[in-house]
């Protein structure tokens, strides 16, 4: 705790004393982005739309850095088409009854921005590279317990009665985007990020009963709506 | 009565002359309101233009728009490059000589613009819109007032046909093999060209005869004029140069340095091969005008009718104007036999002599610390008597140190002279500086004249001085070697002077004349106890241009601390590479426009207080603007082209002082973008990474869709007063020069103009 609290100093103290030009002397912004994901993305056909949000704030520490600190928010009901689960994603859910999952998961994550100088950028303008840690939080709680009869895959024959799953983790944020300024003040965000879990896969549940193939799902569920997030947004360059 | 009055006349001209030029010549400078060719941008003239051809149809009226384009822009870059003098006593004076030979076409008259071009070349112009340029140098050469009516009927012909815009026409039929010029060879179509502009010119000379046969003008001496064409490379005069000239009492320059016989003009009638020239040969437009006069009626026409005086003064002045501009242009030899012209004349002109000062200082600093022959002309093949000068300059250089020991010997006696005089003492410091730095001391000089210690000293002679001092001392037994040869270095700076030897020169003798002088010998030994420093700013110059040059690619940065200056008219300029007209024209007016604005906007949120001279943005009261802007670039170019190794003030560092305490700054600076279109270099990477991580093919597509865009922004900041380069920041970016990128970097740089370095 003691390095964490002398290491924020020290970036603090780096921020206050950088003599950076910013864009026109501005190098605070707050900004909202939202992404949508469509959900056979995730493996769990859900309603649209399958919305993220995400707040942050950067400042610009040099000609080509910038760290900022971002919160991220998703919620949505998912709906179980039993074709498509059965099509695409898993046969685990053959001959299941329809169900849904409500789906919550908050993101926190601080990050540095790597502005590409041979391009011409100066942060907070332009192309930049995202490296960051985050830290996870995902549930999923399911509103119908399900019995599960079979499938080719499995001989044997799964009762799943979950009610909700839970999970905690941290990993590297990565990405990459284009901040355009618009009238002066005004940010426009596009990029993708990807978020790798480290260690992989952490979950810690709360199921019911037999957990494993829930468990399966539920990982790669999160890895695919964590491997590629596509974004936009706006921003306000204030300071 | 009347021969009284005619002497007295003449004693009062030349009294009028000499009083104006006797003791220090002021540059010309433009005068009174902005003529409207200045204040109107390009693209607004290229569209009123454009209009008169909406008529006309194809492929011809495509040609003309493109013609009236590149001319409109072409002649508006010359216009507002500062190299233009208007309203000047030079340019009234050729408007009122206008004004006589065209008396009878008062339509041609009206739409002419003439306009002074500070050229040493012997030239004038005409342009499809009107406008005509003579040259300083054209001026400069002139016999008389009817010589220069007919060149400018000439040149009114040339208008009146249309003759710029015709060539353009039949140079692009020819180049494209239309026509007629259907399968020419390469050099074939070199020959037509020139053919057709010699065919206009004999038009010119032939139409321009007759309007100038119209004229109240005689043709008595209008002959010479070819004359002044057939020998405008030589300077204005022929005179032996003076041995004398930079020598002093004991200072002589060895005989062998001087060419006594120079190469003889050559003043042969030969008929020349003109078929690969744009005009006719002088022989044949001679014999043509000859002809033409061959009948004239001289009856009650004059060679001057505006005013011989005024022409005299005009003519005077152009050639001061030469000295002046052949200085600015690093044509130093030619810079000093112009000078000395001219000194023989008005003995006492600070000006010439400041002009000579500074021409030898220029070409010791560049032989002492830079290429001499980037400011030497090969005397070889000089005509005329003004090749002693180039042929001393080459012999000077030859030798180690003579140059800059010559140079400070004419100096030193000027600063004698005028000791008040900032430049002449910034010069006399430079050239000691120099002279230190390459472990020439005070004591390798001799305080006194060659008579009293000769060149070659006799064995005895120096016997007895090695003798006494030993005598001074002891026998030297018990003593090393060492320690007897610095007691007698000790002896001899105790002394002064210098001990001579056999391989003494004639540059030992050089200062004699000031070595008694306390100033002088001051200011030699806080030179030589400043070697160091002059050592360590040389290096710290010579880091800060590598920084800058790097800046971007190192992380380097400046912190200036500059409150206020001045940008010269900001430079923007938009290239497709990938477009046989590669120069945009109308973009790059447009984008110059904007980057002024943008320039001002960024200055404001830097909190940096910057004047902005544009030149695109001017109004009909603004001629002082214009001058400063002149001067100011004039300040630049000198300064881009004098090597950093070179250590020599601007030589006109008065009149850059003045705009900066006008303008209350005493930083210049110099910026400006290219924005460059071409072929994207790296397109075959994009596409083997766009296979290979499928998902940046999103950042990959508009960089395969459009072409390479790169963005060249440069900025240099001046210190005036010191002539020191402040900042030197050179960005080359792989983007197109978008608002954003410019506001960017503009406010980037200037932050660093204005922000302060933070104490470690």
């Amino acid at each position: 705790m003691k390095k964490f609290i002398f290491s924020l100093l020290v970036l603090i103290a780096i921020i206050a004393k950088a003599d950076n030009p910013g864009y026109q002397g501005l190098h605070f912004s707050v900004k909202y982005d939202c992404g949508i994901m469509h959900p056979i993305i995730v493996g769990r056909p859900g309603k649209l739309p399958m919305l993220y949000h995400n707040g942050a704030i950067d400042y610009a520490i040099s000609r080509k850095f910038s760290v900022g600190i971002s919160y991220g928010f998703m919620h949505y009901n998912s709906h179980i088409d039993t074709k498509l689960a059965n099509q695409y994603i898993y046969d685990f859910y053959g001959s299941s009854s329809d169900f849904s999952a409500k789906y919550l998961q908050h993101t926190v994550s601080i990050y540095l921005k790597d502005f590409v100088r041979k391009r011409g950028f100066i942060a907070p303008v332009g192309l930049y590279y995202k490296y960051g840690l985050f830290y996870q939080y995902a549930r999923n709680n399911y509103e119908y317990p399900i019995t599960i009869e079979g499938s080719y895959y499995y001989d044997e024959t799964y009762k799943v009665e979950a009610r909700k799953a839970t999970v905690h983790t941290i990993g590297l944020a990565l990405g990459v985007g284009r901040n355009f300024v618009v009238a002066n003040r005004i940010l426009i965000d596009f990029g993708m990020d990807v978020n790798i879990s480290f260690p992989p896969f952490g979950f810690i549940e709360q199921l019911n009963e037999t957990v494993d193939i829930e468990r399966k799902y539920n990982y790669r569920e999160y890895l695919c709506r964590n491997l590629l997030q596509l974004h936009l947004g706006i921003g306000v360059l204030a300071f | 009565m009347r021969i009284f009055t005619l002497f007295l006349a003449c004693l009062l001209y030349s009294l009028t002359i000499s009083a104006q030029f006797e003791t220090d010549y002021k540059p010309v400078v433009s005068r009174g309101e902005l003529p409207s060719d200045f204040v109107t941008l390009s693209s607004q003239k290229y569209e009123a233009e454009k209009e008169s051809l909406k008529s006309e149809k194809g492929k011809e009226k495509k040609k003309k728009e493109k013609f009236l384009l590149e001319s409109n822009f072409g002649i508006d870059e010359v216009l507002l490059s500062g190299r233009i003098l208007f309203n000047d006593p030079l340019a009234e004076y050729v408007n009122k000589v206008a004004d006589k030979v065209l008396a009878n076409d008062p339509e041609t008259r009206g739409k002419l613009r003439i306009y002074i071009l500070k050229s040493t070349s012997v030239n004038a112009f005409a342009t499809n819109q009107g406008i005509v340029f003579v040259t300083v140098g054209m001026l400069a050469q002139l016999e008389n007032e009817a010589q220069l009516a007919f060149i400018l009927a000439h040149e009114a012909v040339h208008y009146k046909e249309k003759h710029a815009m015709q060539k353009f026409l039949e140079g692009d039929k020819i180049e494209s093999r239309k026509g007629v010029y259907k399968s020419l060879s390469q050099d074939e179509k070199y020959l037509s060209k020139s053919a057709f502009s010699q065919q206009q010119e004999k038009e010119a000379d032939e139409k321009g005869l007759q309007i100038f046969l119209t004229s109240k003008y005689s043709t008595a001496h209008l002959m010479g004029v070819y004359d002044v064409l057939k020998y405008s490379y030589l300077p204005f005069d022929d005179i032996t140069f003076d041995k004398s000239f930079l020598e002093n009492s004991t200072f002589k320059l060895p005989d062998d340095y001087y060419k006594k016989a120079t190469l003889p003009i050559d003043v042969r009638e030969i008929e020349d091969d003109d078929k690969r020239s744009t005009h006719p040969s002088i022989t044949y437009r001679r014999e043509k005008t000859q002809s033409g006069i061959a009948n004239a009626n001289n009856t009650g026409k004059q060679d001057y009718l505006v005013s011989e005086t005024d022409f005299n003064t005009i003519r005077e002045t152009a050639r001061f104007e030469m000295c002046r501009l052949y200085k600015v242009k690093h044509r130093y030899e030619s810079a000093i036999y112009s000078s000395y012209l001219l000194l023989k004349k008005y003995p006492n002109n600070l000006f010439l002599k400041k002009t000579v000062a500074y021409s030898l200082t220029a070409m010791a600093q560049y032989s002492d610390k830079y290429d001499f022959k980037d400011v030497h002309y090969n005397s070889d093949s000089i005509e005329g008597k003004s090749q002693a000068v180039f042929y001393l300059m080459f012999k000077l250089d030859s030798a180690r140190s003579d140059l800059p020991i010559t140079a400070l010997a004419y100096v030193t006696k000027l600063k004698k002279e005028y000791p008040n005089d900032d430049e002449i003492d910034g010069m006399y410091k430079g050239l000691i500086k120099s002279l230190v730095t390459h472990n020439m001391h005070y004591v390798d000089f001799s305080n006194l004249p060659p008579s009293a210690k000769p060149e070659v000293i006799d064995t005895a002679a120096v016997d007895t001085v090695v003798a006494t001092l030993q005598e001074d001392t002891d026998d030297g037994q018990g003593k090393s070697k060492y320690d007897k040869l610095r007691e007698q270095a000790n002896k001899v700076k105790k002394e002064g002077g210098i001990l001579p030897t056999a391989s003494t020169r004639y540059t030992t003798y050089a200062f004699v004349e000031f070595m008694n002088e306390p100033w002088f010998k001051q200011d030699f030994l806080e030179a030589e106890k400043h070697k160091d420093d002059v050592e360590a700013d040389r290096l710290n110059a010579e880091n800060l241009l590598n920084n800058g040059r790097y800046y971007w690619t190192k992380k380097k940065q400046f912190a200036l601390g500059i409150d206020k200056a001045i940008v010269i008219d900001p430079y923007y300029a938009r290239v497709d590479a990938r477009k046989k007209d590669q120069y945009k024209f109308l973009e790059s007016e447009s984008g110059q426009v904007d980057f002024a604005e943008r320039l001002k906007l960024n200055a404001k949120k830097a909190k940096l207080d910057l004047n902005v001279l544009s030149t695109k943005d001017l109004d009909a009261s603004e001629t002082d603007k214009i001058n400063d802007i002149a001067v100011m670039q004039e300040y630049i170019s000198d300064r881009l082209a004098t090597p950093s190794d070179v250590d020599l003030p601007y030589c006109e560092h008065d009149r850059v002082k003045a705009i900066a305490a006008k303008y209350g700054s005493d930083y210049f600076i110099y910026t400006g973008a290219i924005s460059l279109t071409e072929k994207s270099r790296a397109k075959a990477g994009l596409i083997v990474m766009s296979i290979l991580v499928p998902p940046t093919i999103v950042f990959n597509i508009p960089n395969l869709v459009s072409a390479g865009q790169y963005t060249l922004y440069f900025t240099l900041v001046y210190d005036v007063k010191t002539d020191e380069l402040k900042m030197v920041s050179s960005r080359e970016l792989n983007n197109s020069t978008n608002p954003v990128l410019l506001n960017s970097h503009m406010y980037d740089v200037l932050h660093q103009v204005k922000t302060t370095a933070k104490a470690k």
